[in-house]
């Protein structure tokens, strides 16, 4: 099991993927931080025109970092979706399976590798998302918060980014064709699983059922739970917002090891 | 089990030693693919201290009963074994079997050296032996280059020295020589020798006989999945014949008739004379001297040089018409 590792940790250091979606997740964080930063309301007045908590207060910092999470787990998914259909895509899976003929440890090297360049990816975002706030608030003199404020938030989103590895790792397992695979994954992320949240919110309530509480179950209300942002819905606590990240984690997982596990390498 | 190399060759190691290969066993491995019967019922055995060649056209079922025996194909009935034990339950398969199968199965971007790298790690073999296989494999100076800019020939050394990582007893490769120049293939020849006299179990495809000939000991014939024939290349061209004609060919055929020697048109156009069903041996002298006792002017009278490649293709082609 630790020579799947290894191979699997050489294969992903190796190429430039991981470098240059972390140059990328980094660019993300300084655009969105940097501008939500430059741009969340100080005062009351200008809270009329952004109707968004006060950049003053804990909450209204913790939505400023919140905007670099997002970039972050976004990439780290498309990191993990690389390291699941990369073998498929350029024939590297042959020799893989040659040198591990028990697939499932392959799976599971892939999820240790994904979920520690997850973890990794997780601290350079977080930090970084704190560094360029602080460095916008400080230009507006705006005072941080206390870091026991922040504390939780960053660090939850450190580990939120490591399970969105896994995600896009299992949707690489799942689907294989890596260009398919991508394009499926930014289009739940972006589009499907938002839309979802949004329509189930605005429906509300139908036949006694609050579609609003199983809007806080999908991925990105899931994910705004970690780390305490800021939206216009109903959230789970922390703590059920990592389960159900993680419960998506697995749930997409065990599907997508059922289809690659006894699949031929033709 | 028998490791020793063949009579009168110098073996490099000593029989039975770390590299003495083992037996690849397949037994009635058939595999479809939706409503294509790719390999039906194959079995062959493939022995220590020779190269055999896998020999069949392009579509015959070769690279799919290789990777049936290699784990990577489940297939629908039959089994395969290295050793007596099949791929998927080997303690440590880069040191038991190693495989170049047709494309290099490496990224091209990342160099040739991190591909063995993180194979090696796979195995858990020592960083130091990915230089060792490079050189073994004359690519020490294109190792920290990148695949992607590598040439056909290059990709296919890459394969090699992929398949050569874990020192292993048996060696599996799948058209080999495609892509290499003819001094890559000369190459190749003497290398694929050297592994078989160490002791080794080499098993090669290839869909061009004439690449593999002067190389193999032992052939297993692939056509239209089917195993089409097993054994050595003289049984399977049979007694040499020669090739004969003449403008006036009823009467060339009358004469040698008489002569107690069949013929049959070849490939090429001209006749090929054969002794009946007896199989042995025929020369031109005896042919000549038919048509002269017959007055029969001949066009053409020379030893089949193309016998070997004749009936390959013929034993594909019977193979492929359905016929026993």
């Amino acid at each position: 099991m630790a020579a799947a590792v290894r191979a699997e940790r050489v294969k992903a250091t190796t190429t430039w993927v991981w470098w240059g979606l972390l140059a990328i997740a980094l660019a993300l964080v300084a655009m969105n931080v940097g501008l939500f930063a430059a741009l969340a309301p100080a005062d009351a007045g200008a809270a009329e025109l952004f109707p968004l908590p006060l950049v003053t207060g804990v909450d209204g910092q913790l939505a400023v970092v919140g905007g670099g999470f997002q970039g972050g787990y976004l990439l780290a998914a498309v990191l993990g979706t690389l390291i699941a259909t990369s073998d498929h895509r350029s024939g590297t899976i042959a020799p893989t399976y040659l040198a591990v003929p028990r697939r499932g440890r392959v799976a599971v090297a892939k999820a240790v590798v994904a979920g520690g360049l997850g973890l990794l990816y997780g601290v350079a975002v977080q930090a970084a998302s704190l560094v360029v706030m602080a460095v916008v608030l400080t230009v507006r003199g705006v005072d941080l918060v206390g870091v026991d404020d922040l504390a939780r938030p960053l660090l939850l989103g450190v580990l939120g980014t490591a399970v969105w590895a896994l995600i896009g790792l299992a949707f690489g397992l799942l689907v294989r064709q890596q260009v398919v695979a991508l394009v499926a994954l930014v289009l739940v992320v972006f589009l499907l699983d938002p839309l979802a949240g949004f329509v189930l919110t605005g429906v509300g309530e139908v036949g006694g059922v609050d579609l609003e509480v199983i809007a806080s179950y999908l991925l990105t209300n899931a994910s705004t739970a970690v780390v305490e942002g800021f939206t216009g819905s109903e959230l789970l606590p922390w703590w059920g917002g990592l389960l159900v990240l993680l419960a998506w984690a697995g749930v997409l997982g065990v599907l997508g090891w059922r289809t690659t596990s006894r699949r031929d390498v033709t | 089990m028998q490791s020793t190399a063949p009579g009168g060759r110098h073996s490099a190691r000593p029989a039975g030693g770390p590299n003495a290969g083992s037996r690849i066993l397949a037994e009635g491995l058939t595999k479809r693919f939706g409503s294509v019967r790719a390999v039906t019922d194959v079995s062959f055995a493939v022995e220590p201290g020779q190269v055999t060649g896998f020999l069949g056209p392009n579509g015959a079922g070769k690279t799919t009963t290789l990777r049936m025996v290699l784990g990577l194909v489940r297939p629908d009935s039959g089994t395969s074994t290295v050793d007596g034990v099949p791929y998927r339950d080997l303690r440590a398969p880069l040191g038991t079997i190693g495989a170049a199968l047709d494309g290099t199965g490496a990224n091209g971007g990342r160099t040739g050296r991190d591909h063995l790298r993180w194979v090696a790690a796979a195995g858990g073999l020592p960083v130091a032996r990915c230089d060792e296989v490079l050189a073994l494999t004359g690519l020490a100076d294109a190792g920290r280059r990148k695949v992607g800019g590598y040439s056909m020939g290059m990709k296919q050394r890459l394969a090699l020295a992929t398949a050569l990582l874990g020192d292993p007893g048996v060696l599996v490769l799948d058209e080999p020589a495609n892509g290499l120049d003819p001094a890559g293939i000369a190459w190749l020849r003497g290398f694929l020798r050297t592994l078989a006299d160490e002791g080794r179990t080499v098993l090669v495809s290839s869909h061009v006989l004439s690449e593999v000939e002067q190389t193999v000991d032992h052939v297993v014939v692939l056509a239209a999945g089917r195993v089409a024939y097993v054994g050595d290349l003289p049984g399977l061209a049979g007694p040499p014949g020669v090739l004969v004609d003449s403008p006036d060919r009823a009467a060339l055929t009358t004469a040698l008739g008489a002569a107690g020697l069949g013929a049959q048109p070849d490939t090429g156009g001209a006749l090929l004379v054969h002794r009946g069903p007896t199989g042995l041996e025929v020369t031109a002298a005896e042919v000549g001297a038919a048509a002269a006792s017959a007055g029969v002017a001949l066009s053409h009278l020379a030893p089949n040089a193309q016998r070997l490649e004749d009936a390959f293709l013929r034993t594909v082609a019977r193979a492929e018409g359905g016929q026993p």
